[in-house]
Formats: structure tokens, sequence, C-alpha cells
């Protein structure tokens, strides 16, 4: 019945973008609302029937079980492939309607949608029927967590926002400066809510995947970094009034979160980061990625803006935007096009910290290259750096937060404060602090058994919903942590629950990584430092780019 | 020349050490932190020493004695005996995929670095 009923709302939805065939902008507003509704009621019936269990659809049988907390249920609407790109087709309807003052050509947007929509009803129905009954598999282990129920929508939230200042530019060529006041806006709420997404995201591996880290350089992580750096770049196009910089990063922003959907979500990546492999949407994804391309390409010959001379500083940012999309695409496309002639290759983070140290210098130059020199901030800098360096007797790092304190100084004694580079910096810092601080250790212990001050006192048997747990209990230098290992029996995972305990700049991080032999185990302790201070100033970010969007200007 | 002709020169002068520069720290990264990994069979033909080996951890060939792990990694046609010191990943199984960073040590495979990869697909346990 569900089913039905769902097919029923996302054929209506195709439908009801009919009427925008004819110019009646009346007309094609009211039909606009219905076909939003509709999928609205698309996204509901699913969600209706997750609740139900209703397990003749054979998306709810693949992700969800009855033993399922109802949250869980909620959330397993995204959990596989076709839910989550009806989730980013609900998106994209949202964001057109929620934004129907900016006169956007509704008939692209249809052409828009359509595909999606198309892509839903006939190569990855999320209503299709069960033809055999399968034993259902339930919802992924890994993404049974709060972080998996809020970051993938938020994420999307933000990647399909992009579609508001692509259709913008498509429909204008010549856009006004009202126009270039709305991309700004959109486009600083868009980065705001990428922010948050991707923070989510990284706290969520390192909270429960057991990563150890806030970033792994893994292939969805960068692609995640797509579209917010296509978003980086339209803002600041935006606030310099440079009309080809602001169509080229519009262009960009859709073709690139199209890209990283595509990639992420289908299956291409090899990655730790695991999703169904599913080739007839792939395939449709990626068609839909070439038109976009195509699309994109053929407005740029035609219609791209004459060239203006920005401050060298804006166009360095330029230049570092494409630098790094082309540099993640590349890495990111690389490895599966290798493979292809049986020539898997592998791409470490030392390839990564080894191209972003330079990168991170050009930034920094950057940003400081627009200050003026303040007296007042040089010597706090001193000041803080001498300090530092009579205290811990190390030069090299003394210096380096003397020039850090120094910069963050001026840019906040400056008459016009830019809050979001202040962030920005420290996030820089504070991701330097870590990598220089922080240490990792890894552990065989026997249980009683006592080892550099690392004591693992007992093991706990629990049972929980739908798995079976075994705790540690360890002690570090008076701290009591207790990791776990659980092990789900349907789907035959074990999965490994790390434990944290925080203090104000540091916090101690254990992970089990297996069971050697009875009673003895094999433990990873991290100790880390400024990582919480790492997504503070990320989440920071964040708000400073809602104030900014808050903002006539 | 004037001071145009000059100025320009210096420019481009200055474009083209950038370019140099940026390549080869470019090179230089790629060198270090990229690597084609190869299945047991193929490695072993290649005749190297050092490099990554990727392939499927065989079945019941695990032993683990305190931080020190030995087991083979296989594909269809040979297996190699490694042995490695250190934790292992927790999705780290045998009958799994991992990669492997290391050298030759005589007949074994010493390795630095142990990888596991992840099962991309959550398919139901098959009652046997």
């Amino acid at each position: 019945m569900i089913a039905l009923l769902g097919n029923v709302a996302l054929s209506l939805a195709i439908v009801f973008l009919l009427p925008l065939i004819g110019d009646y902008s009346m007309r094609s507003q009211r039909a606009m609302t219905c076909h939003h509704v509709s999928i609205l009621i698309a996204v509901l019936l699913l969600i209706l029937a997750f609740i139900t269990n209703d397990m003749s659809i054979e998306y709810v049988s693949m992700n969800s079980d009855e033993s399922l907390p109802l949250v869980y249920k909620v959330v397993a609407l995204w959990g596989g492939h076709s839910g989550s790109l009806l989730l980013l087709t609900f998106m994209m309807s949202s964001w057109v309607w929620f934004y129907h003052h900016l006169n956007i050509n509704l008939r692209l947007y249809g052409l828009a949608i359509v595909s999606l929509l198309i892509i839903l009803l006939w190569f990855s129905n999320p209503f299709s029927v069960n033809m055999v009954h399968l034993n259902s598999t339930g919802l992924n282990p890994l993404l049974q967590d709060m972080g998996m129920m809020i970051h993938p929508p938020i994420l999307y939230l933000g990647y399909i926002a992009s579609v508001l200042p692509f259709l913008l530019v498509l429909t204008k060529p010549k856009l006004v400066s009202q126009d270039l006041v709305s991309v700004k806006k959109i486009s600083a709420i868009a980065l705001s809510i990428l922010t948050l997404g991707i923070t989510l995201g990284s706290w969520w591996a390192y909270r429960v995947l057991g990563w150890g880290g806030y970033w792994g350089w893994d292939p969805v992580e960068n692609a995640s970094l797509l579209p917010w750096l296509a978003l980086l770049g339209l803002h600041h196009a935006v606030l310099t009034k440079d009309l080809r910089n602001t169509q080229r990063f519009a262009l960009l922003g859709f073709i690139l979160s199209i890209f990283s959907t595509a990639m992420v979500r289908s299956g291409m990546l090899a990655s730790v980061h695991a999703f169904a492999h599913h080739l007839p949407s792939l395939i449709c994804l990626l068609a839909y990625l070439a038109a976009t391309i195509i699309v994109g390409v053929i407005y740029w010959i035609r219609h791209r803006g004459e060239r203006l001379r920005v401050p060298w500083a804006i166009r360095l940012h330029f230049g570092i935007v494409i630098f790094l999309i082309s540099l993640f695409c590349l890495t990111i496309v690389l490895p599966s096009i290798t493979s292809l002639w049986n020539m898997p290759i592998i791409i470490n983070e030392r390839f990564f910290q080894k191209i972003m140290m330079p990168i991170l210098f050009l930034i920094l130059f950057g940003l400081g290259s627009y200050l003026t020199y303040q007296p007042r901030s040089l010597a706090i800098g001193t000041l803080i750096g001498l300090i530092y360096a009579y205290m811990t007797k190390h030069y090299i790092d003394a210096g380096a937060i003397a020039i850090t304190v120094t910069i963050l100084t001026t840019l906040y004694l400056k008459p016009k404060r830019n809050n979001a580079h202040i962030m920005f910096l420290a996030l820089v810092s504070f991701i330097l602090l870590n990598a220089q601080m922080s240490e990792q250790q890894d552990m065989v212990l026997a249980v009683g058994e006592q080892d550099e001050g690392v004591i693992l006192h007992d093991t706990l048997d629990t049972k929980g919903a739908n798995y079976i747990e075994k705790t540690l209990v360890i002690e570090i230098e008076g701290h009591q942590l207790s990791p776990s290992m659980r092990y789900f029996p349907k789907h035959d995972i074990a999965t490994s629950v790390p434990a944290i305990s925080h203090s104000f700049i540091s916090e101690w991080y254990v992970v089990v990584n297996s069971m050697v032999d009875t009673n003895i185990w094999s433990i990873t302790i991290y100790h880390q430092y400024w990582i919480r201070w790492i997504w503070a100033s990320a989440l920071a970010i964040a708000v400073i780019f809602i104030q900014r969007a808050r903002k006539h200007v | 020349m004037n001071q145009l002709h000059k100025k320009r020169s210096i420019l481009w002068l200055g474009y083209i050490v950038a370019i140099i520069v940026a390549l080869a720290l470019i090179i230089d990264a790629i060198s270090d932190g990229m690597d084609l990994y190869k299945s047991p069979s193929q490695f072993l033909a290649s005749r190297r020493d050092q490099g990554y080996i990727g392939g499927v951890v065989q079945p019941s060939s695990l032993v683990q004695i305190g931080q020190d792990v030995s087991f083979n990694i296989t594909d269809a046609e040979v297996s190699i005996p490694v042995s490695y010191h250190g934790a292992l990943p927790p999705i780290f199984k045998e009958g799994g995929d991992a990669i492997i960073y290391g050298q030759m040590a005589g007949d074994h495979f010493e390795a630095q670095k142990v990888l596991a990869k992840h099962d991309q697909y959550y398919k139901v346990r098959r009652e046997e």
C-alpha cells in the first residue's frame, strides 16, 4: 500500500512539473508548491514504511529490522542509496521552493529535478516491492549512532544549496547587484551548513569509527570538501563583485556537489566508508554529472563575464581553491581509473600532508598580506613567544606561536574585523598543535597486568538490543576508561567503541583492536591535544557564516 | 629595455620559479605518498624487496603472540608469509582484504604497516 502511494507521489511530482512549460508565473508558482509537497509526501511515506516495518518494500527490508530502536528506523531512511537520493531530491526542491522570490527560471529547475525523479522512479526506486522474501539485513551497525543521524542530511542540505547559484547564473547571464546580494546570502548559509556537516562527520568518525583522529584524508572526506571549496570561492567572488568568478564557482559548485554524491553514494570509492554498490544508479548519476558539466561548459563559453582586476590576495585565493578542487578530484578519480588496468594505487596521508603544507603557507601569506602593521600585536606576539620559549625551551615552537599570535591579534585589531578569518587561523593553529603534540601507542595487555602506567583491570560482558559487547576497564594515569568491542551476530561484524576521557586541552582515547587470546587484548592508546578546539573553531566558523547571511549589505 | 619590459620579465621569471618549485613539491609528495600496490604473485614476480602488497588474509593462518603477529597473505596463486609487530586494525580478519607495507626478509615479508580493507557489502549471514 505504502509502496503504491509512494510511487504515485513521486509520479505526481513529475506531473506537477508540466505546467512549468508554459510561462505564467502565478500558475507555475502553484505548480511548484504542489510538486514540492508531493516529494515531501514521498519522503514522509518512506519514513512511515520504516516505522511500521513494512517489509514488503525492498529498501525497508534491506536497511531496517524489527529490533531496531525507533529513532534509527527514521534514520535508516538515508542509510542506503535510494533513500538518500530521495532526500537529496527533496532538499533540492525545498531550496528552490523556499527561494522562489529569486525568479529562477523554473523550466531549468524542472529539467534538473525531473532527471533525478526519473532515476528515483526507474533505476533506484526506494518504493520497489520485494519480489522474493529476503532475510532483512538491518541497518549497518556502524551507522547506528547519533552522528549518523544528523550528519548526512546536513551535508546534503549544504551540497544541494549550490543548485540555487547554479540556476540563478544560468537564468541571468548578467547578474545585477541585487542578485549578487542573494548569492552572497545563499553561499553564506550553505557554507555554514556544510561546515557544520563536515565537522559533525569528523567528530562522528572519531567517536564511533575509532579512527583516533579528526581527519583521515579518506576519499569520502575529501569529496565532502569539494562543494565546500567551491562555495567558499563563490562567496569571495561575490564579495569582490567579480562576475566572471561568480559564474565560474556557481557552475562548479553544483557540478562538484553532483560529483561528490555520485562518487560517495554509489560505492565508487574504495574507502573505509562502506556504502552499497549500486551500478544502475551510478551510471545514471554519472550521466547526470556529464549533463551538468556540458551545460556548464557551454554556458561558460557563451556567457562568461569580463576579466576583472581584483586584489591579488583574492586572486591567490581563487587559484588555491581551483588547485585544491582539481587535486582532490584527481586523487578521488585516479585510483578508480588505474584499477581498470589492474594497477591499484594507494594514496596515503603523507601525500596530502606534503601538498597541504606549502598550500597552508600560501593561505597564511595571502591572509597576512592585507594586514597593516600593528606595533601592539607584534608586542603581544613577541611577549607570548618569549614566555613560551622561557618555559618550555622549544624555540621553534615558540617562534611559530609568536607569529601566530601576532597575526591573530593583528586580525583582531583591524578596524573591519573578519571573525571568520580569525577562526580559520585558530583552526589551522590547533591542527598544527595537534599534529605536533599528539601521541599514539599500541599495546597488548592481559587482564590484571600493568604496563607503562596503563592498567587493564577487568573485562565485562554486556548485551545490547542487537549486539553483544565486551567492555574493558582500563586505567591510564588515574583516568578511568572503558572502551568496548561490539559484535553484531546478524551482520557478523565486530565494531570497536572507543572510550574518551578529556580534560581542557588534551584527552585520552582508547580503542580496542582485537582479542589476542583469552583475557589478552590488543589496544591502541592515543593522547590527543587540542582536538576539541579544532572542532570548536570549525563550529565557530559555521556560526560566523550564519551571522554573515543575516547581514543586509 | 624599458621599465615595463623589465617589470614584465621579472614577473615572468617569478611565475616560472613558482611553477618549478610547485612541480618539485608535487613530485616529492607523489613519490612519498602515492604507491602502487601489487597482488602477492605480482609482487614476487617483480623481484622487488620493498613495497605494498594487497591481498586476502589466508584463513586459519593468523597467529598472535602478544604484539607479534604472523599470517599469510594470498591471492589465488601464491601465498606469502608475513610477520608484523604491532596492533592489527579492528576490522582485520582472516579471509578479509588487507594491504601491507614492508620488505622481504629472507623467505618471509616483514610488514611495517597493516591496513585492513572494509568489506563493501553487508550480506546476510548464510546459515551453514
